[in-house]
């Protein structure tokens, strides 16, 4: 336990220090923060669980494991939890194997310790290999990869078809029974587009490219690490912990995601995960002439009749919150989870028009489709802001408390991204911020980032000249049923004056005709403004989202190669030292070495972290921006599709009941 | 003159001078055919008498058969037929059209061939019989703009139509017809001007008929005339108001279609950046290419909207100020008659005094009753005008009336059958890419409606419009397919005319001897 206990110092040492507290940002992400009553248990248990296993006899181990992985990692079980459940008897399966693989994975665990030291990657490749439970398919995953790395499993899209059979073709050897679910998804159409396309653009940009590889992968993975985690967790708290979060989202992945969505339907009660259900509604003006604003009512009600992390009660939640108080909760949760693309609520509206009702109503929509989909993603719905904003009574000082508790500034955070994501874009900042900071923007490490910021950036200008163009359209439409009301009043004259008794039946009938057309046109402008208006919108936003994640990451690569070069600096003048054999300055040097070492370590780790989680993150937006943009242009175009019908139908009735075939 | 005066002494102290003396004087009748002038000559006093006019206008079948004898022969006929439009300078193009008369004088051929008249000729000609025929709404040529694109094959189209309308239904008046100039019109050789330019406008122009129009309207014993002006103003107003309002609709959808196109690019832009996945890119570029089809069809359709709706309208507008300014006329006519009846009032009541003083100058007396009798032919030749003009008005009435219902339900099913056709165009487009959507993930998006297990992502994608009826309604009725059937036959019927009328004509024409036997035997028995 040697090794142990100085990783674990180094890390509080780290988050500790007041210098950096960020760190503190990131501990606070992971499940070991104390103050939150949600994890509590999970706090507790860690160490309660890392004391007793050496001693433990098989059976109570079995059962204590049993009763734990499911509480205590909920996260990751989660993700699996959905693998498990197709097998028969799931709890027992891990818990016997992983009673198995106990001794020697205690034994393992000190080698482990060394080459973690080195390379977290090339740990996670090698618990994977020491799982006996897993041994079938870790053969399957050593012959795809023979002494390779964890990170080879990823980054390694040059043949990700092939890849992609062999893994699935063992798996079906090995498990077949968990894979059910997974490969069909993977095998569906899918897979067929992506092969489809050439071999050079999975390479570019992985996400889905290699979508079906990584996630066969991932869930053999899993399981393995599922049970791995309760040992590492009390070994190496704040690297485990990211792990496990790291690898919840790479569990994530379409397969995953698609089997928590199919479990989500028949939820289980035992779960922990909050399932909740909220709506915003009641939009109000409170307050007197010069602070009013609009109050939204917050109705919540957790469908998880025993949640662990969220205040039991049977009625549902009701708050009351303002635009202020969503844009916290936003910034809050951007802190608490480094990396992770938060929904983003609406942006702010100038001072004019505030309460005008149609952008009330607009932003009463963005608000509640940002709750409920912050609420959809597991880790965000449990985070200890996240409920006490739902359910706060005295919200305005307890988000004063918790923000200072995790000094995130979240109230006075630059709010740019959001109110202006137009502004915000590359075009715009480029000049200025080319000359004043290029020279001070560390090289970017990974082509994949860079790729993704490319493409990102290209996306939002293309999304924003679609929304400008579908806006003028909507106000266009806008503009023509006005000019259609005052030709029906026209012809309504005109029928009034009877000109002949027969031409005003069939102008009356016309005119009828052109109003039903002018509210189907209404109608249809509205729809198209609420379904894709709105969902471009909606990504828009999140795409300011998607760039504040990659500022982090980029912030903390930069505090890391800081280190890095005072690190080299001060290792330089220790050689210069020692050489000189300056006996009372190497002590001095070399504790701060150490001291720096552990530092920098942390803060790789840290950004490893982050890009592994942004990764992640980016593949599910991938995969939730097709969900949507399809929908929604599925809808735009069945609606267009249902006016044109009945454009037809009532001009062909009009012409028919006028008989004008005669004329 | 003076020694012709019929009038009876006694006539004088009736105070009434104007009750009876026209009947027993002279019944001038408005010189028929196709001099009609504004100033009408009264003739020598018919040997029939006429009756009584009725105070309460309502004009008797006889009087009117004196008054408009046009109206009541069907001897006289004008054909004419527009061959084509010639390209000439623009806005000034060249119609070249087949007249045909039957009857009527002057003329000295029955057929004319290709007569070519160039467009600003035939406004003239229009300016002249709206002033030489009073009596007449004559209809206003429509304009050689359409708002179809100039010069195109549509706009041809229309212009052919719309002035053989004109043609039509300048030759169908009975009145104009007879109108000497159009002998002019038709005859002259090289071009045309008009020949009785001389003929200057009878009634007030200008101020003065402002001013006038401002003064309350004489008393009309016409009630159906009295109600006409009313209403076809108002016509005339809200016909201008919605021909407005359309053509500011159709420059919205025009611009609307312009940004539909432009949405258009912005999607096949999108697609550029949509390569990680095939489907979305798939998706965005045939959403891209709906939509420009879509702005194309907005285009067009707004064309044809001004191109049925808006002319039509434009027209109406044109004639419908020409008929309220005819009606006016009438009116200023009516209110010379008032004018003139007061003046003979004053001549009578002159010649009166003349009688009543004990010394009697002769060339005074000669004066006074000279110009009363002067003024109170005047008057009868107001009056009959009044009442021929009237007569023909109620006439025309009708046949304006009949003429804007008729427009109206053509332009409207116009109007409709461009709709329709546009909406059904852009109907089968969409439906068309509805697949494409589906497939962009194995979901298969919201059509599936959370059926997990249903493989077949092609349901329910047929296309709504199939040859059979549109699946959403019951009806099997279309009316475009109606209206090319409706085509179809007319080209049939034309066609088998056509055969039938060659096989007689070659029957006619072929004398073999057993037909020439038939004939030979028929005229010597």
């Amino acid at each position: 336990m040697n090794h142990d206990d100085d990783l674990t110092a180094s890390h509080w040492d780290d988050i500790l220090s007041p210098s950096t507290h960020t760190s503190y940002n990131a501990a606070s992400s992971t499940y070991l923060d104390p103050e939150f009553n949600g994890f509590q248990d999970l706090s507790l248990g860690d160490p309660d669980n890392t004391t007793t296993h050496h001693d433990d006899t098989e059976p109570e181990s079995s059962e204590e494991d049993s009763h734990q992985a499911p509480s205590a990692h909920h996260e990751v079980q989660e993700s699996s939890y959905a693998v498990d459940s197709v097998t028969e008897s799931p709890n027992y399966n891990h818990s016997s194997a992983y009673d198995t693989a106990r001794s020697e994975l205690e034994q393992m665990h000190e080698l482990k310790k060394e080459e973690r030291a080195k390379q977290k990657s090339k740990l996670m490749d090698e618990l994977a290999s020491n799982d006996d439970f897993d041994h079938q398919l870790e053969q399957s995953v050593m012959a795809a990869t023979p002494g390779d790395n964890f990170d080879s499993l990823f980054n390694d899209a040059k043949s990700p078809i092939k890849f992609d059979l062999s893994a699935d073709v063992k798996s079906k050897n090995g498990k077949s029974k968990q894979f059910k679910r997974p490969r069909k998804f993977s095998s569906q159409k899918n897979a067929k587009n992506l092969k489809s396309t050439p071999a050079k653009e999975n390479e570019n940009l992985g996400p889905l490219g290699s979508t079906d590889n990584k996630s066969t992968d991932n869930l053999s993975m899993k399981s393995a690490n599922a049970k791995e985690e309760l040992v590492k967790e009390s070994e190496a708290p704040l690297y485990d912990l990211s792990k496990d979060a790291q690898r919840e989202q790479q569990a994530r992945t379409p397969a995953a995601i698609a089997a928590i969505k199919a479990h989500n339907g028949e939820h289980d009660p035992s779960k922990p995960k909050n399932h909740l259900e909220i709506t915003v509604g009641d939009p109000m003006k409170v307050g007197d002439i010069t602070n009013a604003h609009i109050v939204y009512r917050i109705t919540t009600k957790n469908k998880n009749l025993e949640p662990s992390t969220f205040p039991q009660q049977t009625e549902p939640f009701i708050v009351t919150r303002r635009y202020k108080d969503f844009r916290w909760i936003y910034h809050q949760l951007q802190n608490n989870h480094m990396g992770r693309i938060i929904p983003p609520p609406p942006s702010k509206q100038t001072y004019i028009g505030r309460f005008n009702e149609s952008f009330i109503e607009n932003r009463r929509l963005s608000l509640e489709k940002m709750l409920s989909k912050t609420s959809s993603i597991p880790d965000l719905s449990n985070d200890p802001d996240f409920i006490m904003f739902l359910t706060s009574e005295d919200f305005a000082n307890e988000s004063k408390e918790r923000e200072r508790i995790s000094g995130s500034g979240a109230s006075l955070q630059n709010n740019d991204m959001l109110d202006n994501p137009a502004d915000t874009s590359s075009a715009n900042n480029g000049f200025m911020s080319s000359i004043f900071s290029i020279s001070n923007k560390p090289q970017e490490p990974e082509e994949f980032f860079d790729t993704k910021k490319h493409y990102i950036e290209a996306l939002e200008s293309n999304l924003q000249n679609f929304y400008s163009a579908i806006e003028l359209i909507i106000n266009q439409r806008i503009d023509i049923v006005n000019i259609i009301e005052q030709i029906t009043v026209a012809i309504q004259e005109l029928t009034d004056l009877e000109i002949s008794k027969k031409t005003s039946d069939t102008l009356a009938a016309f005119n009828e005709v052109q109003i039903k057309l002018k509210d189907n046109l209404d109608r249809v402008n509205l729809q198209d403004h609420l379904t894709l208006g709105f969902t471009i919108e909606e990504y828009l936003r999140i795409i300011g989202s998607i760039k504040y994640v990659f500022d982090q990451r980029l912030t903390i690569y930069e505090s890391y190669q800081n280190n890095l070069s005072d690190l080299n600096k001060k290792k330089t003048s220790l050689t210069k030292y020692k050489s000189r054999n300056q006996v009372d300055k190497i002590s001095q040097l070399n504790f701060e070495i150490d001291k720096l070492q552990t530092k920098t370590d942390s803060f790789e780790k840290r950004f490893k972290t982050i890009s592994d989680t942004i990764k992640q993150e980016l593949e599910n937006f991938e995969l939730e921006k097709i969900d949507d943009f399809r929908n929604s242009v599925e809808i735009f175009i069945e609606s267009s599709i249902e006016s044109q019908k009945e454009s037809i139908e009532l001009w062909e009735t009009f012409y028919e009941r006028q008989s004008l075939s005669s004329y | 003159m003076a020694s012709a005066i019929p009038y009876d002494p006694n006539e004088f102290e009736d105070n009434n001078p104007f009750a009876e003396p026209e009947v027993h004087h002279v019944t001038p009748a408005v010189q028929p055919g196709p001099q009609v002038s504004d100033e009408p000559i009264p003739e020598e006093p018919h040997s029939q008498r006429s009756t009584t006019p009725d105070q309460q206008g309502k004009l008797t079948e006889e009087e009117l058969h004196k008054l408009l004898p046009e109206r009541f022969s069907s001897k006289y006929k004008l054909k004419i037929a527009l061959i084509n439009i010639e390209k000439n300078k623009p806005g000034n193009p060249i119609l070249k059209f087949n007249a045909e008369v039957q009857n009527l004088p002057r003329y000295r051929q029955a057929k004319y061939k290709e007569i070519r008249r160039t467009y600003q000729e035939i406004v003239k000609f229009n300016k002249y019989l709206t002033v030489s025929n009073l009596e007449c709404f004559v209809p206003q040529i429509p304009s050689v703009q359409t708002s179809y694109p100039t010069g195109g094959e549509e706009e041809t189209k229309q212009l052919m139509i719309l002035w053989q309308e004109w043609f039509d239904r300048i030759t169908r008046n009975p009145i104009i017809i007879r109108d000497e100039e159009f002998v002019y019109f038709l005859e002259n050789d090289f071009g045309y001007s008009v020949i009785n330019s001389n003929r200057k406008v009878s009634i007030a122009s200008g101020l003065v008929r402002k001013t006038l129009k401002q003064l309350a309207v004489p008393y009309d014993a016409y009630e159906e005339l009295v109600e006409f002006r009313p209403l076809i103003k108002a016509a005339y107003l809200s016909c201008q108001k919605l021909e407005k309002l359309l053509e500011k609709n159709s420059k919205m959808e025009k611009q609307h279609a312009a940004s539909i196109g432009d949405l258009s690019q912005k999607l096949a832009n999108l697609s550029q950046v949509e390569f990680i996945h095939p489907g979305m890119k798939n998706m965005w570029e045939k959403l891209s290419k709906i939509k420009l089809i879509e702005a194309d069809l907005i285009l067009i359709q707004s064309y044809n909207e001004m191109g049925t709706l808006g002319d039509g309208l434009r027209i109406f507008v044109e004639d419908f100020y020409q008929v309220k300014e005819a009606l006016t006329n009438r009116h200023l006519i009516m209110r010379e008659l008032v004018q003139a009846q007061q003046q003979t009032k004053i001549k009578h009541l002159h010649a009166n005094k003349m009688k009543s003083k004990s010394a009697l100058d002769p060339i005074k007396v000669d004066e006074a009753l000279r110009s009363l009798e002067f003024a109170t032919k005047a008057e009868e030749s107001l009056t009959l005008q009044v009442k021929r003009i009237s007569g023909e008005m109620i006439f025309e009435k009708d046949e304006v009336l009949q003429h804007t219902e008729l427009k109206f339900h053509k332009l409207l099913k116009n109007y409709t059958l461009n709709r329709v056709d546009h909406h059904r165009k852009i109907l089968k487009h969409l439906e068309n890419i509805r697949l494409d959507i589906r497939i962009v993930d194995d979901k298969g998006g919201l059509s599936r409606l959370n059926r997990e297990n249903l493989s077949n992502l092609k349901h329910n994608l047929l296309q709504s419009q199939s040859a059979s009826g549109d699946s959403w309604s019951s009806r099997t009725f279309r009316s475009l397919s109606e209206e090319q059937d409706l085509k179809q036959k007319k080209e049939q019927e034309k066609n088998e005319a056509a055969e039938t009328e060659g096989k007689e004509s070659e029957i006619d024409n072929v004398v073999d001897a057993k037909n020439a036997a038939h004939l030979l035997g028929v005229a010597t028995f």
